[in-house]
């Protein structure tokens, strides 16, 4: 049986990567006593899916993984025996019975926001993202490793705002697209509005589907 | 508001080496803490949190209400460089608080290659790095671990070593600490006057060192009453309890599971180990210890995944019961266990069938050397026939692949020794085409032989890189076959571990430039720079190949004599001529005691000494009696 649970991953762990976070879980369950179910073969490797992986630095308000068992297990057994083994930063929001599609499949958008220092003025900035929402295409190069590929990350946003500036200090508050094989990344958007370099925190705020979670 | 590490992380490499908040990491209220220890390992975090040691003496301290330890690892150099930048100093993961706010700064130097790392973590603590300069209200700096056992290249930067088994001796150091500054202490050389006069504390500033005008060391003198003449390793007569809540790391670490050491010590007597000389006596957990430590480590970490160390596993008294037990226990868990440090022998392979279950990865043997006369020579006196017929049983049971460890440049090796690692692999593999055809698999490891202080060999030279090459060459050429994979380690890195080991204090002043030049990792191929270190020697007036190369007189007084290991340097040098000879030393866990020295200080050791006294004294008397008669 799977169940859905619902966490926030906080600043003080952030800087995790994705594989960091899946054997977080993993030997959050073990230490718990949950009867994680495997996958049969050779090298059997626990039933734990995310619906997205979070980047390495990002915090995720609104986080959601599937977790498989062996045995039947109530979402508020599972909340009460996870809860006292994750570390601090990781918190166990709310879990339900996983019907319906993989989360994998169904997402289709997240929504995040950029905080970063900046001197350019709150009309500067504006015109940046106008001028980048105006566009039909930027075409960006990614490496990974030796490879490197191209992609447009226009089409990728869903939508973009300026959602506070202060002196020195700006944010600014996106809708990416989200699916299996295509995904936008904030730091390309901020990247794209000319600043590359600016030290910048990044949260993500909400997942979107196609068909309901619950 | 941006906090200051969200400036730096995002642009290093594995940020999570830097953040800490693991589970089962300790933060304590700061204010309410009478002695701060930030507890350093001078490598990589993924390095230093697989120390065994370390980790117990993290829980060690912590559980103690009045005191807190931390931890700090050397920052990979894109960290450094961004820690420069911003001009952030060094802090430790718990508090994140600087270095220079704890009152003791505790290396674990567990090779010698990661001597400039130190470096790195002082400086970038703000700290000077000579002991000495370093005022009274800088931190304390200690060093302990294996690489101690000679603490002289490191002596101008350290101002306590504590050498040997730290279970005890740090407890009791600390509270001396504690008492000597709530007595309003504050003069640091004061404390050391006191610590000085533990066992297994060496405070190198007591100690003068003079030298002959061919460079060799003429004299060790103390220089301050409490500094004793000797300073002797501190033992631990039984193996405290391990704590068992370890550090559940959020990234992979060298040895991600579960570990427990099984036994400390080892009679094997190798002659080219020196933990196997330096950490003795045995002493080993029982079998109930060792299950229920595992029990809970596992309950309360969520590994999947054990292994048992020690040097030589096979040798504990009841580990076949262990195995057999952990491989009930957790048959259906999805828990790995592995052992290390296998005895060749079929009893070791049956060892590790017990705990495979059906997943035969990795069975590693360590013959070291490819004749019997040199098996001999190095007192690691298997035979031909014990290695052939533990890797067939292996292979029969089911293994596609068996791992072999060999070393070159040993003492007294010639062309035909080499040619015997040929033989004797080509041998392996065809038992295992025999027995597997196709999937056999034979992974053989090449190391330089380093020879290391406190051993029978420490007197012997290191082979120079020439005849390294030329040996491997011989392996190269004799092993290109299908099925068989030779890897070796590079024989310029293995200079450097050779010079620091054997080294004088006057190395100091050498890892001092060689980090100023910018050495920084030199444990890790793709960043050691050999050619710092030959400029920074230079500037010294010293030559690291007269440190690696050289051969050592029987009476050359040595950099480390003044530090005692338990093993008496008359047994070694006893040792060392036998080898020559080509004649073994029995090991006393099975046969009669050689009188290495520990049975001057370990009660257990002494009886079974006494016991071979007798029994010679009878053999003699016998003998005469027996001449007596015929005359």
């Amino acid at each position: 049986m799977r169940l859905r649970l619902l966490f926030r991953r906080g600043e003080a762990v952030k800087y995790l990567s994705h594989l960091d976070l899946m054997r977080l879980f993993v030997r959050a369950c073990r230490r718990a006593g949950l009867p994680l179910a495997y996958s049969g073969g050779f090298s059997p490797s626990p039933a734990i899916s995310f619906a997205l992986p979070l980047a390495v630095g990002v915090v995720g308000e609104q986080e959601l993984v599937d977790l498989g068992f062996s045995e039947d297990l109530a979402p508020e057994a599972l909340l009460a025996a996870l809860r006292p083994q994750l570390p601090p930063g990781v918190e166990a929001l709310d879990a339900w019975p996983a019907g319906g599609k993989a989360l994998t499949r169904t997402i289709t958008a997240a929504d995040y926001t950029a905080r970063f220092e900046t001197d350019r003025s709150r009309a500067d900035l504006e015109a940046a993202i106008a001028d980048l929402l105006a566009r039909d295409s930027l075409i960006l190069e990614r490496t990974r490793g030796d490879k490197t590929r191209t992609f447009d990350l226009r089409p990728l946003i869903v939508s973009l705002e300026l959602t506070d500036w202060q002196e020195g200090e700006a944010e600014v508050t996106m809708r990416l697209v989200a699916e299996n094989n295509r995904a936008g990344r904030p730091d390309d958007v901020l990247a794209a509005l000319g600043m590359d370099d600016a030290p910048a925190v990044y949260a993500r705020r909400a997942l979107h589907f196609s068909e309901p979670i619950r | 508001m941006l906090q200051p590490l969200d400036r730096i992380l995002p642009r290093v490499q594995k940020p999570a080496r830097y953040t800490g908040g693991e589970f089962n990491s300790i933060v304590k209220d700061w204010e309410r803490v009478a002695v701060k220890v930030a507890l350093a390992f001078p490598d990589v975090y993924e390095v230093g949190m697989s120390n065994l040691g370390l980790g117990i003496i993290y829980h060690l301290v912590n559980a103690r209400e009045g005191w807190l330890a931390e931890r700090v690892y050397a920052p990979w150099p894109d960290m450094e460089a961004e820690l420069r930048r911003v001009g952030l100093p060094l802090y430790a993961l718990e508090s994140r608080r600087p270095l220079a706010d704890f009152d003791l700064i505790c290396f674990s130097f567990a090779y010698e290659q990661c001597f400039t790392n130190a470096l790195t973590i002082l400086d970038l603590a703000g700290l000077p790095l000579r002991a000495v300069e370093r005022g009274d209200d800088a931190p304390l700096v200690m060093a302990g671990g294996p690489s101690t056992v000679n603490p002289e290249p490191m002596s101008p930067f350290v101002d306590l070593f504590l050498i040997g088994d730290a279970e005890e001796a740090l407890p009791e150091l600390l509270e001396r600490y504690e008492g000597w500054r709530a007595a309003g202490g504050h003069e640091k050389v004061e404390f050391l006057r006191q610590a000085a006069r533990m066992r297994g504390v060496y405070v190198p500033r007591f100690y003068d060192v003079t030298y002959h005008p061919d460079g060799t060391v003429a004299a060790i003198t103390p220089n301050e009453p409490a500094a004793p003449p000797k300073v002797r390793r501190t033992v631990v007569r039984a193996l405290p309890p391990l704590p068992v809540k370890p550090i559940v790391p959020f990234l992979e670490t060298v040895h991600d599971r579960v570990a427990v050491e099984v036994m400390r010590g080892c009679t094997r007597g190798c002659r080219f180990c020196q933990p196997g000389m330096a950490t003795r006596p045995v002493r080993e957990r029982s079998t109930d210890e060792i299950l229920e430590t595992i029990d809970a480590m596992l309950r309360n970490t969520g590994y999947d995944e054990v292994t048992l160390l020690s040097l030589s596993t096979s040798d504990h008294s009841t580990i076949d019961e262990v195995a057999t037990r952990l491989a009930e226990r957790y048959a259906d868990q999805h828990i790995q266990i592995s052992l290390s440090s296998l005895r060749v022998d079929s009893f070791s392979v049956k060892l590790a069938e017990a705990v495979s279950k059906g997943k035969k990865s990795g069975l590693t043997f360590a013959p070291e050397a490819g004749t019997q006369r040199l098996r001999d020579v190095i007192n690691k006196p298997l035979t031909e026939e014990d290695l052939l017929r533990s890797v067939e049983t292996a292979f029969q049971r089911g293994w596609n692949g068996v791992k072999l460890y060999f070393m070159v440049g040993l003492p007294t090796e010639t062309d035909e020794d080499v040619e015997g690692i040929v033989t004797l692999i080509r041998k392996v593999h065809a038992l295992g085409k025999h027995y597997r055809g196709h999937r056999a698999e034979v992974r053989v490891t090449i190391s330089t032989f380093v020879p290391k202080p406190h051993t029978p060999f420490q007197w012997a030279a290191q082979a120079e890189p020439d005849e390294i090459a030329r040996k491997i060459k011989i392996l190269q050429d004799g092993l290109r076959v299908p099925g068989v994979k030779l890897s070796w380690h590079d024989a310029g890195d293995s200079r450097l571990e050779a010079a620091l080991s054997r080294g004088d204090r006057r190395l100091g002043e050498v890892i001092e430039r060689a980090f100023r030049k910018g050495a920084r990792f030199d444990a890790w191929g793709e960043q050691f720079k050999p050619a710092l270190w030959d400029e920074a020697a230079a500037e010294c007036g010293l030559d690291l190949s007269w440190y690696a190369y050289r051969r050592r007189p029987l009476d050359e007084t040595l950099p480390w004599s003044h530090i005692d290991s338990g093993v008496a340097e008359a047994f070694l040098r006893w040792d060392y001529r036998r080898s020559v000879r080509e004649e073994t030393t029995p090991d006393c866990h099975y046969d009669v005691c050689s009188a290495c020295g520990l049975h001057k200080t370990f009660e257990p050791c002494t009886t079974l000494f006494n016991a071979t006294v007798e029994e010679r004294v009878a053999v003699r008397k016998a003998a005469l009696a027996a001449g007596r008669g015929r005359g």
